[in-house]
C-alpha cells in the first residue's frame, strides 16, 4: 500500500506526466486584427504559458486537482492535465502587439495586423 | 488561405488522434443523443458530503442555475456565442454554445439548505452535504 500512496503523490507533482488534451478553439479576423479564443477550464492565470517562437504561437496550461475534490471519485469526465495548441502565425501578423486575457476559463488572444496589411482607403483627390 | 497552421498533429500524432476521437463524438452527438454531455463533471463523495465540479468556460456565473431536490441535482444555463465586432469573419470555429441543462443523480439525499457554490476559472464546485435523515445510523445492540 505504501508504494501506491506515494506513486499517486509522485504522479500529481509531476506535471509532465499529466495526459495532454487539445483544447477547442475559435478563429476569426476583423480587418485589423485576429483573436483566438480557446476553453480552459479549471487553469489559473499563474499556470499559463504564452510563447512566441519563430513565428509560432504556443499556448499551453496545467489544469490541476481542484482542492474541493474529496472522497471517493464517482464519476469521472474531466481530468487534471496539460492543455496544449500551437498556431503558425501569418505574415501580417504584429506580433509586437500580441495582448493575452483569461476570463471565466477562456484565453483570448488578440493578435494585431501590421499596418500595411490593414484595408486603408485611399482619398480621390478632385481637380 | 488560413492565416494559422495548426502544428499540433505534427507535435503529436495521438494527440491529434484523440481530438479526432472528440470531434467525432461531438458530430455524432445530436444523430444518437448521447456521447459526452455538457457540462462535463467530476463528481465525488465521502460518507459526509458529494462534490460536483462541472467545466463551464465563458459561462458567466450569474447566469448559472443550480437546483438541488431530494437526491438530485441540476445545472442550467447558457453559453452565449462571442461577439464579434464587425465586419469579421470566423477562420475556424470549434467551441459550442447555447442551452444547456444536465441532471445529476447523487448517491445520496442531500440538505439543499447547506448546498454551497462557487465558480472560479470557468469551473463550477457545488458542494453538497448529506441530508442529517440520510445518515446511517448505528443501532446500538442490547445484550441481556
Amino acid at each position: 500500500m505504501t508504494t501506491e500512496v506515494s506513486r499517486k503523490e509522485e504522479k500529481v507533482a509531476r506535471v509532465e506526466d499529466l495526459p495532454v488534451y487539445v483544447p477547442p478553439a475559435d478563429v476569426y479576423e476583423t480587418p485589423d486584427h485576429y483573436a483566438v479564443l480557446i476553453d480552459l477550464p479549471g487553469v489559473a492565470e499563474s499556470d499559463l504559458e504564452l510563447s512566441l517562437e519563430e513565428g509560432v504561437l504556443r499556448i499551453s496550461g496545467v489544469r490541476r486537482e481542484p482542492h474541493e475534490a474529496q472522497g471517493r471519485l464517482l464519476v469521472e469526465e474531466w481530468e487534471p492535465c496539460r492543455y496544449q495548441r500551437s498556431f503558425r502565425l501569418a505574415t501580417d501578423c504584429d506580433t509586437g502587439k500580441i495582448e493575452a486575457t483569461l476570463r471565466n476559463g477562456v484565453l483570448t488572444v488578440t493578435i494585431p495586423k501590421t499596418e500595411t496589411a490593414r484595408p486603408r482607403k485611399i482619398p480621390v483627390k478632385a481637380e | 488561405m488560413t492565416w494559422l497552421d495548426e502544428l499540433d498533429w505534427l507535435v503529436d500524432p495521438w494527440q491529434q488522434l484523440e481530438r479526432l476521437r472528440q470531434e467525432t463524438n461531438r458530430l455524432f452527438r445530436g444523430l444518437l443523443d448521447r456521447g459526452p454531455e455538457f457540462p462535463a463533471v467530476n463528481v465525488s463523495g465521502s460518507d459526509d458530503e458529494v462534490v460536483v465540479t462541472a467545466d463551464l468556460p465563458g459561462v458567466d456565473p450569474g447566469k448559472i442555475d443550480v437546483e438541488v431536490s431530494d437526491q438530485t441535482l441540476t445545472i442550467r444555463g447558457e453559453r452565449r456565442e462571442p461577439e464579434l465586432p464587425k465586419d469579421s469573419r470566423y477562420l475556424f470555429r470549434e467551441r459550442g454554445h447555447g442551452r444547456f441543462e444536465r441532471t445529476i443523480l447523487l448517491p445520496y439525499e442531500v440538505d439543499a439548505e447547506r448546498v454551497e457554490s462557487h465558480y472560479r476559472d470557468g469551473v463550477l464546485s457545488i458542494r453538497l452535504p448529506r441530508h442529517e435523515k440520510s445518515k446511517p445510523r448505528k443501532i446500538p445492540v442490547k445484550a441481556e
